[in-house]
């Protein structure tokens, strides 16, 4: 146990120090990193895409993959959107939040029952999810505006603390407590790390990943919700590319493409130093071009150094 | 005429001494067998003539000259051939790609000339008689076929001789006797084949020269003249084990399983026994005789087409392996590494793997109730270890497979199945291994064993079941219990 531990800790160690020298670097670059807009701004736009990565991390832990979470996000909220005419928030949010569930539940079944790899279900999914919006709504944004609590989930505050970092912190206690308390969390590890011999231990594959799948879509619409929120705009369009980044604070955080790993804890400390990236090639001035190419080199950075820490060289 | 000889060689592993002064020959259009038990020492002469292993001491000849074989490479080069005991094919090439894999010819263009091997693979099929079109997709083809292309393989490169390792593992009667025409034809082509199998009717009716080894040493070269099936199976066997087995069969009466005309596709066909309580049951057969498959299928892992499996007399399904878990029955699978364990995760983690929902409190895991029930199987066990949280994979063979017992046990299985369960496992460990069934049955358990270890079956088994090409040859009650018979039974029709 306490070896465990401090594997884990010497992990996330290495990204909290990763993370402080992103930061002095920030600060020694534009002393306006410092400013307290400035950060409430890092923390406002990387929550949301956070929120989606510990979706994410537990669908690559169980050793599968979403592409289709933008999608989901903006699916999700579309479909509760339809319905803010009723003037109710809490109709709005909970449809919201079923979509998602929905959404993320189709693709645990398309990846159990039917066997498609779950990087096609994806990917079709994230096609049929996105275009599935636009029917739905003609391509029209509708406007939460008049929704109080709805709006509260992005520009409310408690006490000094924006609700949106109060829902992210609260979601990350839930996930971490699942992924690491529970049986359902033990089981999507032992699923990813190494599913024959998990099957013939009687644990039922196919349930963890559905499982993954679906807190996955409902990190999707929550996520996609306090977007929505904070633009004041429900838009079918909203999240287009989230994928990338959100699989680079995944991987970034531990997880690993080809299961059995990863934590709540590396995700969230990914989060913040993804976050700080962005905010630190924005004060740099480069273009959102850039940044993406930046956070791509992440991903594929982080794998090779997976690969690097591979003892076993066998060649496939 | 050529000679390959394999002089005085000697080979020692950590513990073993796997070949002792072993000399070995084989002649132009000779078939020169080697036959022996398991462990006696047929795969480490065989990678030394590959160049898989290095000879500790001796050496190998080829026309009176020495030569040195350090990898694969250098055994092609002395057209030495070896057709593997597994089919190495790409399944989506057709049969001219797959027999010139690696070794093909271009065009003036750069690309693989077609033509030409589609025409060599021609000429190559019709100097074997074998009439198969060469366009033709492997994946496509059966097992005797592939073995076919796997031999063709081998001939591309132009061999004098042939180390073929069961090849009629996987044949039917027909197919066996067209692989031995093809045999005869290299043979007449004046190629040196070593033919190693433990069927010994076949053996018999292909070689020249049969060698037997045992426990390292050559025992005995028999000419083709006068050699018997009971001839080789004394000479393997040796000082002949009989009912040694303290296990008696008076207290064993109430069947728990009642297994009846099980069957499955060709792997085995209407298989009827029962399993009582107390009972260790011992099932045998050469690969292909579908022991390993008739476990898998009671544990849900292949389904069967047909027959019915009844636990205490009632007919249970079985499609999954939580349908097998949930009527009691445990497996523990002949591939540790990759099917009975997760090696990088701990030994507490793997030995509860099983009994996830009795850990769970209102979906929580209850991690001290965890490291309690693995202490105690690890006690119970004598399972060597530092500390339960160390991973498996740095444990012994013998430990590993005790973490995945004690993963049955934790679930309170009535019945196990054991996959070769002593399989890589020091002597000293496969004694624990027994012992820990002996208990888990004397407890009111049942077990069934597949393993070709006879002389282990014939100490540990209340009864052995022989199986033959997927059906029952025989049955031995322990107080019959006689090696050489057993090993009869598996290895001659």
């Amino acid at each position: 146990m306490i070896l465990d531990k401090f594997k884990n800790l010497s992990n996330n160690s290495n990204l909290l120090i990763l993370f402080f020298i992103l930061c002095t670097f920030a600060i020694f670059i534009s002393p306006a990193f410092l400013d307290f807009n400035n950060i409430q701004n890092i923390i406002r736009t990387v929550m949301v895409l956070g929120i989606i990565a510990f979706g994410m991390t537990m669908v690559m832990i169980v050793g599968e993959i979403d592409l289709s979470v933008g999608s989901i996000a903006a699916f999700s909220c579309a479909f509760g959107g339809l319905f803010v005419d009723s003037g109710s928030s809490f109709t709005v949010i909970f449809l919201t939040l079923l979509a998602g569930v929905l959404c993320g539940f189709l693709n645990g079944l398309g990846v159990t029952l039917i066997k498609v790899p779950s990087l096609i279900m994806t990917l079709g999914t994230m096609a049929i999810i996105r275009n599935a919006g636009y029917i739905m709504t003609n391509g029209q944004a509708s406007y939460p505006t008049k929704l109080e609590i709805y709006m509260m989930t992005a520009k409310g505050y408690l006490g000094i603390v924006p609700v949106p970092v109060i829902i992210f912190v609260i979601l990350s206690i839930i996930c971490a407590i699942l992924t690491r308390y529970s049986t359902v969390g033990k089981s999507l590890y032992v699923v990813g790390s190494n599913p024959i011999a998990s099957i013939l231990s009687g644990i039922s594959n196919n349930i963890s990943k559905i499982i993954a799948f679906t807190v996955c879509g409902l990190c999707c619409s929550i996520a996609g919700l306090i977007q929505s929120a904070r633009l004041g705009q429900i838009d079918p369009h909203m999240g287009i590319g989230w994928e990338l980044t959100v699989i680079a604070i995944a991987v970034l955080g531990g997880a690993s493409l080809y299961g059995g790993k990863g934590s709540i804890e590396g995700t969230i400390i990914a989060t913040l130093i993804i976050g700080v990236i962005n905010n630190l090639l924005n004060l740099l001035g480069m273009s959102n071009h850039s940044q993406e190419v930046v956070i791509a080199l992440i991903i594929i950075g982080m794998v090779l150094l997976h690969n690097f820490g591979k003892k076993d060289k066998t060649i496939k | 005429m050529d000679f390959l000889r394999m002089n005085n060689i000697s080979k020692a592993f950590p513990g073993v001494k796997a070949l002792d002064d072993v000399s070995f020959e084989v002649k132009s259009s000779e078939v020169h067998s080697l036959i022996g038990q398991n462990g006696a020492g047929k795969s480490t002469l065989m990678a030394i003539l590959n160049g898989i292993t290095k000879q500790d001491d001796g050496e190998i000849l080829i026309n009176d000259k020495i030569v040195k074989i350090d990898d694969p490479k250098d055994a092609f080069n002395l057209n030495l051939s070896i057709v593997h005991q597994e089919f190495a094919l790409c399944n989506n090439l057709s049969v001219a790609e797959n027999i010139f894999l690696g070794n093909e010819p271009f065009n003036k263009y750069g690309y693989i000339d077609k033509e030409k091997i589609n025409t060599d693979a021609a000429k190559m099929l019709n100097s074997i008689n074998v009439d198969l079109n060469t366009d033709e997709i492997v994946g496509n083809l059966n097992t005797s076929q592939w073995q076919i292309i796997e031999i063709c393989k081998a001939l591309s490169k132009k061999p004098k001789f042939i180390v073929m390792d069961e090849p009629t593992a996987s044949l039917d009667e027909n197919q066996i006797d067209n692989l031995f025409e093809i045999i005869k034809s290299l043979k007449n082509n004046g190629i040196g084949i070593i033919y190693i199998s433990h069927k010994l009717n076949e053996i018999i009716k292909i070689s020249d020269r049969i060698t037997v080894l045992k426990d390292g040493k050559i025992k005995k070269t028999f000419g083709k003249e006068n050699v018997t099936e009971k001839l080789l199976i004394e000479t393997m066997v040796g000082e002949n084990i009989k009912n040694k087995n303290s296990n008696h069969l008076n207290d064993i009466i109430y069947p728990i399983l009642k297994i009846n005309d099980l069957s499955h596709l060709n792997s085995f066909n209407k298989i009827t026994f029962n399993l009582h309580k107390g009972e260790v049951l011992g099932l045998s057969g050469l690969l292909g005789s579908g022991s390993n498959e008739i476990l898998r299928s009671i544990f849900g892992v292949i389904e069967f087409q047909s027959g019915e499996i009844n636990l205490l007399d009632k007919k249970i399904n079985i499609n999954n392996p939580r349908d097998a878990i949930k009527n009691g029955i445990g497996y523990i699978p002949s591939d540790r590494k990759n099917e009975g364990l997760i090696q990088d995760n701990s030994i507490k983690d793997n030995s509860i793997l099983t009994i996830f929902k009795k850990l769970t409190n209102l979906g929580f895991f209850k991690a001290n109730e965890a490291k309690v029930t693995t202490q105690n199987y690890v006690d119970k066990l004598n399972i060597k270890i530092s500390n339960i949280n160390d991973f498996v994979m740095n444990l012994s063979g013998g430990n590993q497979q005790k973490v995945v017992i004690a993963k049955w046990l934790a679930k309170e299985c009535r019945i196990l199945l054991f996959d070769e369960p002593t399989r890589g496992i020091d002597v000293a460990a496969k004694a624990q291994i027994w012992s820990l069934i002996s208990e888990f049955t004397k407890n009111g358990g049942a077990v069934i064993v597949a393993s070709n270890e006879i002389k282990e079956l014939i100490g540990n088994c209340h009864r052995i079941i022989t199986l033959q090409r997927g059906k029952i040859n025989q049955v031995f009650e322990n107080k019959n219990f006689n090696e050489q018979e057993i090993s009869l039974s598996i290895s001659s029709n």
